[in-house]
């Protein structure tokens, strides 16, 4: 394309977002509502994703160790867990170490602990493991139970996996939602381009009794569409980076726990980014579309 | 150089508006196309511009033949050729100016380029004075002007009109002939449908007469030859 036909693409498209005002807010509102349902989406793929890989970091499988076995053979076994090829980390805890932390969270309360001391200790000696494949941690559990030494193996990794599953199937879902939105995005947006297009199609076919290209006059609609686009992704980049704000705030504020949102700095960029490129696609495909049929003279 | 050989174009409603016609036009000629009113005059100033294909036969333009072009090669076609209509068809939120230059904007010129070649053709016309005017602001006069003035700046090789004059009163119609006749004294081929009598007997051109469909007539010197 030369510099020149650039130039004048470009001040067809700004020329034409003004001077067919209306029709332009209408396509940036639309632009709006549909990355605003596209963003809905992503961001609760994006948390839940984010709470799943806390989820499954925090994931240890816990075995204590059979009274019997002597500090030599403790440490022996600990040496077998780490052979264990699924096996990422191996962390020893003492029985005497467990009762010290047992006494930090009895905290005032911790005299009633008294009587338990050294040989009195009930406690066992443990190790907790964590998996480099969550999917495989039942076989990991298995393997862990037939090793001599191991009294008890404690495991909530069928709960995990089954967190883990429905929200694969959540993410699935969602992707596929938000592919169906952007395609009907299009369409409604190329709809609401249409309009002006329509208005314009006598122009058209005399652009192209003169000569003009396809190309030619579909530039400037391009440019108009990814235009509107870019407002459209910048006025709902801030309307969803408040709301998550908000969200997050509120959540806050209600202190549940295990609910832990990705931080309003680590995924504003990515909302803002996604919607711009977006933004961008779906002006840039609806006036294509829209164009498409006013071009066969 | 315009070839006709053995052209017919049947419309898909089945009307037959030309019916194997022939006929070389030379380069620097001035032919007038003249006949009544579904003739089928309109029907070849198209199948020259491509806007319809012929339905057999060949239409030849400089050694080409139109009517084997893709769809992406016509566009190139019409930037050799300036075309003029009845009903003048300049686009309306532009300026007289952006009207001519668009054309130029086409093709790719440089800004340099578009700020000599405008302002000189718009002379060429007589509205330099107008060049900021929109087309609703002008008479039908000025505005076949300015749709000349477009056609031309390009410096085409052709120019194809129908009925140029045919929403212009006479003395407007005769300026704008008279401007034609320039262009064509420039070496720009002309060729001009029309069923305006006083003019086709004025000019004394090659006159080419077609009655449903086939040619009636092909003089040199000719005259209208119809009651209007
Ligand atoms: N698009 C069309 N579809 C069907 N018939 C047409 C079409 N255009 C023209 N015709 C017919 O073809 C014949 C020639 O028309 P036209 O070339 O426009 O004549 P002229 O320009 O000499 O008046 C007429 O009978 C007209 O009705
Ligand atoms: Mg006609």
């Amino acid at each position: 394309m030369k510099i020149n036909s650039i130039k004048y693409f470009s001040k067809e498209a700004f020329k034409n977002v003004f001077s067919n005002g209306w029709m332009s807010l209408a396509s940036i509102f639309t632009v709006v509502a549909s990355l605003m349902m596209f963003g809905i989406f992503m961001v609760m793929v994006l948390n839940i994703n984010h709470m799943m890989t806390k989820i499954e970091a925090d994931y240890e499988i816990t075995l204590t160790v059979d009274e019997a076995y002597d500090a030599e053979q403790t440490e022996q076994l600990g040496k077998v867990l780490a052979t264990i090829p699924n096996v990422s980390e191996v962390i020893f805890e003492s029985k005497a170490e467990r009762m010290e932390l047992l006494r930090d969270q009895f905290g005032d309360n911790a005299s009633l602990l008294d009587t338990y001391q050294n040989e009195k200790n009930p406690l066992r000696d443990w190790y907790k493991i964590r998996c480099i494949d969550l999917s495989k941690s039942s076989e990991t559990v298995s393997e862990v139970k037939q090793l001599g030494g191991v009294a008890k193996v404690i495991s909530n990794g069928e709960t995990i996996r089954k967190l883990t599953a429905a929200s694969g199937y959540i993410s699935r879902m969602s992707v596929w939602i938000m592919l169906a939105l952007t395609i009907i995005s299009i369409f409604i947006i190329s709809n609401t381009i249409k309009l002006t297009v329509f208005s314009r199609s006598r122009e058209i076919n005399i652009m192209k009794f003169v000569g003009a290209t396809d190309w030619f006059i579909r530039w400037p609609f391009i440019i108009e569409g990814m235009l509107i686009g870019v407002i459209g992704a910048v006025v709902s980049g801030v309307i969803m980076s408040f709301a998550y704000e908000g969200l997050i705030n509120m959540f806050a504020s209600l202190q549940i726990g295990f609910v832990d949102f990705i931080d309003l700095k680590d995924i504003v960029l990515v909302i803002n980014l996604v919607f711009f490129f977006m933004g961008i696609g779906l002006g840039a495909a609806g006036s294509l579309i829209s164009v498409r049929k006013h071009l066969k003279v | 150089m315009i070839i006709f050989s053995n052209v017919s174009k049947t419309y898909e409603n089945g009307t037959k508006a030309l019916d194997n016609i022939s006929f070389y036009i030379d380069r620097g000629e001035f032919v007038f196309i003249v006949g009544p009113s579904g003739a089928g005059k309109s029907t070849l100033i198209k199948l020259l511009m491509h806007e319809e294909t012929a339905t057999s036969g060949d239409v030849i333009i400089n050694n080409v033949k139109v009517n084997g072009l893709n769809q992406k090669q016509i566009p190139y076609l019409r930037r050799n050729m300036g075309v003029v209509f009845q009903d003048f068809r300049l686009l309306p939120k532009k300026t007289v100016y952006e009207n001519v230059s668009f054309a130029m904007e086409i093709v790719g010129a440089s800004r340099r380029e578009i700020r000599r070649q405008v302002p000189s053709v718009l002379s060429m016309v007589g509205l330099s004075h107008k060049a900021k005017m929109y087309p609703s602001q002008l008479s039908g006069g000025e505005q076949q002007r300015v749709a000349l003035a477009r056609a031309l700046v390009n410096n085409p090789a052709f120019l194809i009109a129908d009925e140029p004059t045919g929403n212009l009163n006479p003395k407007t119609a005769m300026e704008i002939v008279s401007l034609l006749n320039e262009v064509n004294k420039r070496g720009t081929t002309v060729v001009m449908a029309t069923h305006a009598k006083d003019i086709v007997d004025q000019m004394k051109k090659r006159v080419i007469a077609i009655e449903d469909g086939v040619i009636a007539r092909d003089e040199a010197r000719g005259v209208y030859g119809y009651e209007n």
